[in-house]
């Protein structure tokens, strides 16, 4: 397998670099299972690499790519392990505190943060719309913004040389805008956003919109009467076609799920319930008589049967499961 | 946007330009460019670099802690400009793209740093049989360094599935055991890294 320069340089299809890692996946996957499979699809897989010259030179891309990995698995590989999941602990904690208050005041304190900086690579020509299903996932868009999808999250992207825009149209995200010239819509149902250099979570609900701004300013055009209201860095607003009201910002962090955690302050049960219903399948209640129990704390969104009972716990209540999609916290029998 | 026309269509090249043309684009061979438009491309770098060099070196220093390497990153900087294929269209706002560069160039220092203090730290903690060369230290240090860039901006757990099927060997079975998710999870992390290393190993070549 001769690699010449020319071919150092050629690039790829999207499509077949996706290929070769489904190919490489399966090969994977086989080899822990039984000889005979694995020999098949080792087989299989040579084919496809045989089939096209492209193929080919994904597949050793992708190889060498992987060598970087043996020298490490070989010599020392809990040493490398611990060094790189330990950096991405401290860093996330550089990242967003230190490196936050160290650009402060631009409006770069969005890359600063270094999420993912370089590598826009695959989805910047794509230019097509992004969508999550049961997971969170974080993009770089074309113009370097970054954006967080919450589940169920899609948006659809417009942006030539003259402006931005994106289109909320399910979901949730997390937007930090890059410093552009270009000015950067925000389209929701319920009214029209501009904003440059911000980071705010937008949430689209069926009768209103969520906003949370937490960095630099955003301005909201109401649909009805076309009036424009700056919000600043740490409102929290309720957008809806007809009225706009500022919710209190003290009770929930609207973008803690980007951190896999909830933060809450004196926040009813039942609110908190209806938050914590979207990360779990199955319907999720509590008997009235809990509904303006308060909540504090911060839980981990890992395990949310674990929540559920902690939650139990401190409202003096028990799960009850009438199915195992249905729960509902109850006060004690005996109370 | 008509500022940045205006720069470029006006430019003339004096002396002291010429010089700031030697002394810094001589030693970089932009890559993917062909002769006529590099000589293009020379010209819009000199006259950013006459303009906004001095600007970054202090919007750089003035938010840095130690400014004694806030010419280094401007330096550094400025040499990614040169990696750019192009220059003229890319930058509408050229301070807005410099002043972000510096950014992500800082940022991904100071992490090559807490990544060096990490590895240093754990290295003391191996059995001295485990205790790799002095050599082979330098250079696995630069491998986790490589590493770090091409798995940057994965979650935690993506990573964590990742790193454990490359240098731990373990199957796939086995890591959706011990980080409690389904088989299918661990094959989606595991694909969305090996596409995340690619597009950092490879980014000109999408």
């Amino acid at each position: 397998m001769k690699t010449s320069n020319q071919h150092n340089k050629e690039p790829l299809p999207d499509s077949i670099i996706r290929q070769a890692i489904a190919w490489r996946i399966r090969l994977e996957s086989a080899k822990q299972n039984i000889e005979i499979t694995y020999e098949k699809e080792l087989l299989a897989c040579e084919h496809w690499c045989a089939r096209d010259a492209m193929h080919q030179l994904a597949w050793q891309r992708l190889e060498k790519i992987d060598s970087n990995f043996h020298t490490l698995s070989h010599n020392a590989p809990k040493l490398a392990q611990s060094t790189l999941l330990k950096t991405d602990t401290d860093c996330q904690h550089i990242n967003r505190r230190q490196a936050l208050r160290t650009f402060a005041g631009s409006a770069l304190s969005l890359s600063a943060m270094g999420l993912v900086s370089h590598q826009q690579g695959l989805f910047n020509h794509l230019q097509a719309d992004y969508s999550t299903q049961n997971e969170i996932s974080q993009y770089t868009l074309e113009d370097n913004s970054q954006v967080w999808l919450n589940s169920d999250t899609t948006i659809e992207l417009d942006f030539d040389h003259k402006q931005r825009s994106i289109l909320l149209t399910q979901g949730e995200m997390q937007l930090t805008v890059a410093a552009d010239p270009r000015p950067l819509n925000i389209i929701t149902e319920h009214g029209l956003l501009t904003a440059s250099g911000a980071q705010f979570l937008l949430r689209n609900e069926k009768n209103h919109s969520v906003l949370q701004v937490t960095d630099g300013s955003v301005m909201i055009k109401e649909k009805r009467n076309q009036r424009v209201t700056q919000a600043v860095a740490g409102t929290v607003y309720k957008i809806n076609s007809h009225s706009m009201e500022q919710l209190n910002n003290q009770i929930f962090d609207y973008s803690s799920w980007i951190e896999g955690i909830f933060s809450v302050r004196n926040m009813p049960l039942k609110d908190f319930l209806a938050e914590l219903s979207r990360y779990r399948t199955g319907f999720l209640k509590c008997d009235t008589r809990l509904n303006q129990h308060l909540v504090s704390g911060i839980y981990q969104l890992r395990d949310t049967d674990l929540v559920v009972q902690t939650l139990a716990l401190s409202a003096r209540g028990e799960v009850r499961y009438r199915t195992r999609w249905w729960a509902e916290i109850t006060p004690l029998a005996t109370s | 946007m008509t500022n940045h026309n205006t720069m470029i269509n006006n430019y003339t090249l004096n002396d002291n330009e010429y010089h700031l043309h030697s002394r810094f684009l001589i030693p970089i061979i932009p890559r993917f460019t062909t002769l006529s438009f590099k000589a293009s491309t020379d010209r819009v770098f000199s006259s950013l670099y006459e303009e906004h060099h001095e600007w970054l070196v202090l919007w750089i220093s003035r938010r840095t802690r130690s400014s004694n390497n806030a010419w280094d990153l401007a330096h550094d900087t400025f040499m990614r400009l040169l990696d750019r294929p192009s220059i003229p269209t890319s930058l509408l706002n050229p301070r807005a793209w410099l002043a972000k560069t510096a950014g992500n160039l800082a940022i991904d220092q100071a992490r090559r740093a807490v990544l060096e203090k990490n590895y240093l730290a754990l290295l003391v903690t191996l059995p001295q049989a485990e205790h790799p060369s002095p050599e082979d230290q330098l250079q696995l240090l630069e491998l986790l360094q490589h590493i770090d860039n091409l798995l940057s901006g994965l979650r935690p757990i993506e990573k964590t599935a990742f790193l454990m099927a490359r240098l731990n060997g373990s199957s796939y079975r086995q890591i959706a055991d011990q980080l409690e998710i389904s088989l299918s999870s661990v094959e989606k992390y595991i694909a969305k890294a090996m596409l995340k290393c690619y597009s950092a190993a490879y980014p000109e070549l999408l």
